[in-house]
């Protein structure tokens, strides 16, 4: 997708090329609103304003080709806004340690079926910045370290160190969860 | 299964348990509409920000044409405006009401939360519109 020339189109009142963009970053947006635990409401409120926030600024995005990095900040500060608004910050970032063990593999034949549902389940109870991190990083399409860092206002080189810690972390829940541990 | 393959799996259940609502790629959509090319933008310059929110937010805003406050509770937008006569629109991304200014003073309420922003007249017929701002 060509997203300087998409922005040029929707600055001039392309409905379709807008309605691109909205469909390459909106799976980005929701996903750092979930990050931050926003609720069904919130989440949709912060999405919708950081879109409006855009258009606001169609014809002043400096860089277009880092709109999805704009984007990023953007929803990250409505986020912070609803947040604060309702007297509730994000948990302060812990420390993230290794799994004592090296990380249990897992298989695909753990993961099929009615067992995303558990892993769903599974993955919501990582401590905080696991889950945000991962939250974000699970969008669709998948975001650049680039935005990840933006949308959590983290250091972009300690995205990959800290994935890689997360994952192991959940895969060790997955392996001690019985319904995912259960062989079919 | 390597890091990358957990993650595609993690993004798969992301999309089946928790995706984008239709909604909200139809509020996205349709945000373009409400671009307004035709007004002068009045900028923000002055936000008495709250913490809680059963405070009222007081937001000033200015234009070359016109200057504009606004204090914001519980759904009630109460306004007052130099410049500008005639009516003033209080405008949220999915409605909008006009109310007459009365010595520069203006009410609207039961403004829904979230975004609003207050389109006005300058006394040169300027059309001055405020920035988005949080209700």
């Amino acid at each position: 997708m060509d997203i300087p020339a998409s922005l040029a189109a929707a600055a001039r009142g392309d409905q379709a090329a807008w309605d691109a963009l909205v469909r390459q970053f909106s799976g980005l947006l929701w996903s750092i609103a979930r990050a931050y635990r926003l609720s069904d409401a919130d989440a949709a409120d912060a999405v919708q304003c950081t879109w409006i926030k855009l258009v606001e600024h169609l014809d002043g995005i400096a860089e277009p080709e880092r709109l999805a990095g704009w984007l990023s900040t953007t929803a990250r500060h409505e986020c912070l806004q609803l947040l604060r608004r309702a007297g509730r910050l994000p948990e302060p970032a812990e420390e993230i340690a290794d799994s004592p063990d090296p990380a249990p593999d897992v298989d695909h034949a753990m993961l099929v079926g009615e067992r995303n549902a558990a892993l769903w389940r599974v993955f919501e109870e990582l401590p905080d910045r696991c889950r945000r991190l991962l939250r974000v990083l699970m969008a669709s399409p998948p975001p650049a370290y680039a935005e990840v860092a933006l949308a959590l206002d983290m250091p972009v080189g300690s995205i990959g160190p800290i994935r890689q810690r997360c994952l192991g972390r959940l895969k060790a829940l997955v392996r001690g969860n019985e319904v995912l541990e259960e062989r079919s | 299964m390597n890091d990358d393959e957990f993650l595609d799996v993690l993004r798969a259940a992301a999309d089946e348990f928790d995706p984008v609502p239709a909604g909200v790629l139809r509020d996205a959509s349709a945000a373009l509409a409400l671009r307004s090319l035709d007004a002068e933008l009045a900028e923000l310059v002055e936000a008495e920000a709250l913490v809680r929110g059963d405070e009222p937010v007081t937001l000033a805003f200015e234009s070359e044409h016109v200057t504009l406050n606004l204090e914001i509770t519980d759904g009630v937008v109460r306004g007052f405006v130099t410049g500008a006569e005639g009516e003033a629109v209080v405008e949220t991304p999915r409605s909008r009401r006009a109310v007459p200014i009365t010595d520069g003073w203006f009410t609207v309420a039961e403004v829904p939360p979230g975004l609003v922003r207050v389109r006005v007249t300058a006394s040169d017929g300027t059309v001055v519109v405020t920035r988005w701002a949080r209700g």
